[in-house]
């Protein structure tokens, strides 16, 4: 890979643009509310298209009557499930799933036709328990490991015998000799942990407007992956078919939530606007996001783990099964190699086992949301290791601290050595400040009090042994001194567009205002494979952008060695201005015509970024309520780009972090939702945030990203959950092993007994 | 199995009670009221209601704002959250001002109305719990007049009020402080999200001797724990007369289970709610000894 390790001296210049508190570049055209989303776009000729969708979790789709919606007034075209392109059978596999949609001159039109088409399913026996899924006499969902146009698929090895159906993936690893290591073990503790199904709750739903030129789809909506949700769309609506993915000006929120195409989103619109030839607009409403989007993968661990009376870990195996839902679409992939690999880039784990599946079943879909996998298994192991240390009557921080990795340290997961590794300075740093910010004795009379911490980590990209991450930007810079940037990043509130143009600045010497990003155009023809996706853009898409802007810088020293007659190295950038020997002269006065530089980065590792997160909880042992009372977010995020970015990404990540670990879940009963919708779902506000919330940036520096940058979004989420469940652990005495755990399972806990006793 | 016929909805936004009145006639069972649009509009989206006819009562001035008169204030029934909160009455009354708070989000509170609030009768809403222990009356038009009815009376069932399909509800009336009696009030909840639905909600208004020692008079009212907004008339008979300490307040909260009959739901387990209950009363009655207690 291209050397970027930067010589001590340079990274010692002062921190201008880069590191600095930039303000976010979209800031006021979003607070005054000029900007324009997906679900704002209209186009010229343009149907609304809405969805009738399955009532039943899974059934035989017998007859679709479209009589009635065709003729109701403003249809333009009503079609059954049979006529949609893409992979849809006669079968209905989950509540939500399509059965006909309807394109019409109005929003209102659309959805009244809808409701008047008639059809006939015979209900099937269904799928709903991960445990059962796969058992021989199991309902079939789908055969194993399906054809079925997904962005990550490889074959089934080593099918375990008690998973016979309903297979989507399997992993299987072992390190060392687990055997041997729990026979070494002084204290084995084993539980069982179940995840809630939490979704996103984008503010700005799932929506798209899909029109045809020729043989190609053109989608315009916002997609964190382009190439794999085109990968996806093309293989379901058939390969004779090119698709192209355009950006509306700007994005509602991903989470993880608009990396991909979804099943019943673009091929119904694409669908309706061949049939038609005119452009179709679908926009989900909250139920449909609820039912026909997708969720966390609720996933089951069963984990074993034994230590040494002093605190060693001996030996840890990890039982798992994660339900994807009803279609694959490679996310459950993720969880369970997520599942599997980041155990060993945490802790020094000689001894090693990891078995997962993943199943289907016909509860709504799940896929990507902030920390794939990561965030439900860091909840399970640092909840359970955090039970084991209290078991064996060690200190929780200490049995951490004996066992955590460290820079140097050579991971099973490709056998290369960590290049950065904050977390031993994380647990430091952020136990000092915890100790400083804390509230440390209860707020009310009767209250009980605790704290917990967790430990968390992410890797940063895509790299890794054997597949090399890759990013290009274009940079141009006018006579007038304005720039404007290309990049495969897509802004979807992330902040990319603010931290390139920080990076254009420090590299070029120019003020960042006059830096612009552009929205991601696909046929800038920029060669990147993913996108923004794995809390890469501003470590390998930043550092295209970053070599780009020195190809810039040089050129644009030339020209000013050219203009002034100076010795190029004596020359100085800074704020548009450039000096050297003595004289000065404005950019715009030496650039006579547009420069253009193109810059390329890659890589083949995928650092991680670490974090160490400390909860403080109170809770009302009359109602069993909680009350987060401090939070310190302690995170190697290599070098900040832009601290207050970076402190934000924490912010809502921790957000995130409480929704699991204490209030939402989409609730289902046997497939059939019981809260989908936001009066009942309790997505939660600033009001359930902590009262004191505090983020320790510990950078570092990861020496293959710009200026030592590493990701943040993802690798901020999963110390989050564990760290407030072991402080309830504290509290309460009680260890909690499904989430979220609410208010009532709080107080029957306490009622029934137990309390403070079990605390060591 | 079919979604259900597609039908066209006519909106109608009259100008006056009496217009109101006669679009209800007209059109009987088909039509709904809308005010806020706060519990409509979602039972709709969720298909759970159907209506041909939406008659928006919101624009009709006499059915908006607040005043005080002849020793009662009347709260037009297209008042909504925000503005009584923001008037004197929920300064006079902390448990609208407590209540009112505590309803789902600002969007929420600028568009809900009172009236909406009590002809929706969900037993779950707030703001029920919270006139019902201020003694309020509602005043009722239709076609064959005005009429009045205290609030409890008013409501009959789940979701169900008295309301003729030709009635509408016009305003609230609420009796002011009496000069010189110690008056406090509370409400208290508790929710899985702050605004969220109440898994249990508890109203009191107290009336204390001179000295604050002895409950002269007690009104509780509980949300979200039967078919409809409940007075806990065994915790009130026990407490009148008794004195405002901590043992006395204890020993009667736990009579609530004598009035309330909650059900297993989303927000909780129905012997969840029980002890919520009685939790809530204490805290709730404290709450409102403290409030009179504290202006001394």
């Amino acid at each position: 890979m291209r050397a970027r390790v930067r010589q001590k001296a340079e990274r010692d210049r002062p921190r201008t643009a880069v590191g600095g508190r930039v303000r976010r570049r979209d800031s006021v055209e979003k607070l005054t509310g000029e900007v324009r989303y997906s679900s704002d776009l209209e186009v010229d000729d343009m149907l609304y298209a809405a969805v009738c969708r399955s009532n039943v979790p899974h059934g035989t789709l017998h007859s679709v009557d479209l009589d009635d919606a065709r003729s109701y007034p403003g249809v333009a075209k009503a079609v059954g499930r049979s006529d949609l392109l893409g992979p849809f059978d006669d079968r209905v596999r989950h509540y939500g799933d399509v059965i006909a949609a309807v394109a019409a001159d109005d929003a209102a039109s659309a959805a009244a036709a809808v409701r008047a088409i008639d059809y006939d399913i015979e209900p099937l026996d269904a799928v709903h328990d991960l445990e059962k899924a796969t058992v021989t006499d199991a309902p079939l969902v789908h055969g194993n490991n399906p054809k079925f146009s997904q962005p990550i698929r490889h074959d089934l090895a080593n099918e375990h015998p008690r998973h016979s159906r309903n297979v989507d993936d399997y992993h299987r690893r072992e390190v060392g000799d687990v055997q041997a290591g729990f026979a070494a073990a002084d204290v084995i503790h084993e539980d069982t942990y179940l995840s809630p199904r939490v979704n996103h709750c984008n503010l700005e739903t799932h929506n798209c407007i899909a029109e045809w030129e020729g043989d190609t789809l053109i989608v315009t909506e916002t997609i964190g992956n382009v190439t794999h949700a085109e990968h996806q769309l093309g293989g379901w609506i058939g390969e004779e078919n090119d698709i192209e993915i355009r950006m509306p000006p700007a994005a509602g929120s991903s989470f993880g939530g608009r990396s991909l195409a979804k099943l019943s989103l673009e091929p119904v619109a694409g669908t309706l606007a061949r049939e038609t030839g005119r452009p179709v607009k679908l926009w989900f409403d909250r139920g449909e996001e609820f039912t026909a989007a997708d969720s966390r993968h609720v996933t089951r661990y069963l984990i074993r783990a034994g230590i040494t009376s002093d605190g060693q870990l001996m030996a840890l195996d990890l039982d798992v099964v994660t339900d994807t839902g009803p279609y694959p679409n490679g996310v459950g992939h993720i969880v369970l190699s997520n599942s599997r690999d980041r155990p060993l880039e945490l802790y020094k784990l000689d001894n090693f086992r990891f078995e997962g599946v993943s199943v289907f079943t016909n509860n709504t879909p799940a896929g990507e949301y902030r920390g794939i996998g990561v965030t439900q298994l860091t909840w399970a192991l640092e909840s359970h290791l955090d039970e084991l240390a209290r078991k064996a009557g060690l200190d929780p921080v200490d049995l951490r601290e004996r066992n955590l990795v460290e820079t140097g340290y050579e991971r099973p997961v490709d056998g290369r050595p960590i290049e950065s590794c904050g977390v031993r300075e994380c647990l430091e740093r952020g136990l000092d400040r915890f100790e400083a910010v804390k509230r440390g004795h209860p707020n009310h009379e009767g209250s009980l009090r605790g704290w917990g911490m967790a430990a968390g980590v992410h890797t940063t990209g895509a790299g890794a042994a054997g597949n090399t991450d890759s990013s290009e930007a274009r940079i141009s810079l006018r006579p007038d001194g304005s720039v404007r940037v290309a990049t495969a990043a897509v802004e979807m509130g992330q902040g990319s567009s603010t931290v390139l143009a920080q990076i254009v600045a420090q590299e070029v010497g120019l003020p960042v205002e006059r830096i612009r990003v552009d929205r991601f155009r696909r046929d800038e023809g920029l060669s990147d494979p993913y996108g923004s996706v794995a809390s890469r853009s501003t470590y390998i898409i930043g550092a295209a952008v970053q070599d780009a802007a020195q190809r810039l810088a040089a050129t644009l020293r030339a020209q000013v060695t050219d203009e002034l007659g100076v010795a190029e190295e004596t020359i100085e950038i800074e704020q548009g201005v450039a000096s050297g020997s003595g004289v000065s002269i404005d950019i715009e006065d030496v650039v006579n015509e547009e420069i253009h530089v193109r810059g390329r980065a890659e890589t083949a590792v995928s650092p991680p970024s670490y974090g160490v997160h400390i909860a403080e909880v109170e809770v009302d042992p009359s109602t069993g309520q909680v009350d987060l009372v401090t939070y310190v977010a302690a995170q190697d995020i290599g070098f900040a780009v832009n601290p207050s970015m970076v402190e934000a990404q924490l912010e809502g990540a921790v957000l995130h972090g409480i929704e699991f670990a204490l209030n939402s879940e989409l609730r289902l009963s046997d497939g059939f939702p019981e809260n989908a919708n936001l009066a009942d779902y309790p997505a939660i506000s600033p009001w359930e945030m902590p009262d004191t919330l505090v983020c320790e940036l510990i950078e570092a520096h990861e020496p293959s990203g710009p200026y030592g940058a590493k990701g943040v979004g993802t690798p901020a989420m999963p110390p989050i959950a564990p760290a407030i469940h072991n402080a309830l652990r504290d509290a309460t005495g009680h260890r909690f092993t499904n989430a979220p755990v609410g208010a009532e399972t709080i107080y029957r806990a306490l009622q029934t007994g137990g309390g403070r006793e079990g605390v060591v | 199995m079919s979604g259900g016929p597609a039908s066209e909805v006519t909106y109608e936004r009259p100008r006056t009670i009496d217009e109101a009145v006669s679009l209800l006639e007209r059109h009987g069972p088909d039509a709904k009221l809308l005010a806020g649009g706060q519990s409509l509009m979602l039972l709709l989206r969720q298909g759970l209601v159907d209506a041909n006819v939406l008659i928006d009562v919101s624009q009709i001035d006499a059915l908006r704002g607040t005043n005080r008169r002849k020793g009662e204030y009347t709260i037009g029934a297209a008042t909504t959250y925000r503005e009584l909160i923001e008037d004197s009455i929920a300064t006079d009354y902390r448990v609208l001002e407590d209540a009112i708070a505590d309803i789902g989000d600002r969007q929420v509170r600028n568009l809900g109305t009172v009236g909406g609030a009590l002809a929706h009768a969900d037993p779950s809403l707030d703001l029920p719990p919270a006139l019902l222990v201020l003694d309020a009356q509602v005043e009722i038009a239709g076609t064959d007049g005005k009429r009045s009815v205290a609030l409890e009376s008013f409501f009959e069932g789940y979701m169900s009020t008295m309301l003729e399909r030709d009635e509408l509800l016009v305003a609230v009336t609420v009796p002011e402080p009496f000069d010189g009696v110690r008056v406090g009030s509370a409400y208290r909840k508790l929710s899985s999200v702050k605004g969220g639905w109440a898994t249990v909600g508890v109203a009191a208004a107290v009336q204390l001797s001179t000295d604050g020692s002895v409950f002269e008079g007690i009104q509780l009212a509980l949300a979200a724990v039967g078919e409809t907004t409940v007075r806990a008339r065994a915790v009130e008979d026990s407490l009148i007369g008794e004195p405002t300490d901590d043992e006395s307040i204890a020993d009667a909260a736990g009579m609530v289970i004598e009035d309330i009959d909650p059900i297993d739901d989303l927000s909780g387990s129905a012997t969840y709610k029980q002890d919520m209950a009685t939790t809530l009363v204490m805290r709730t009655v404290d709450g409102a000894v403290e409030g009179i207690m504290g202006d001394a």
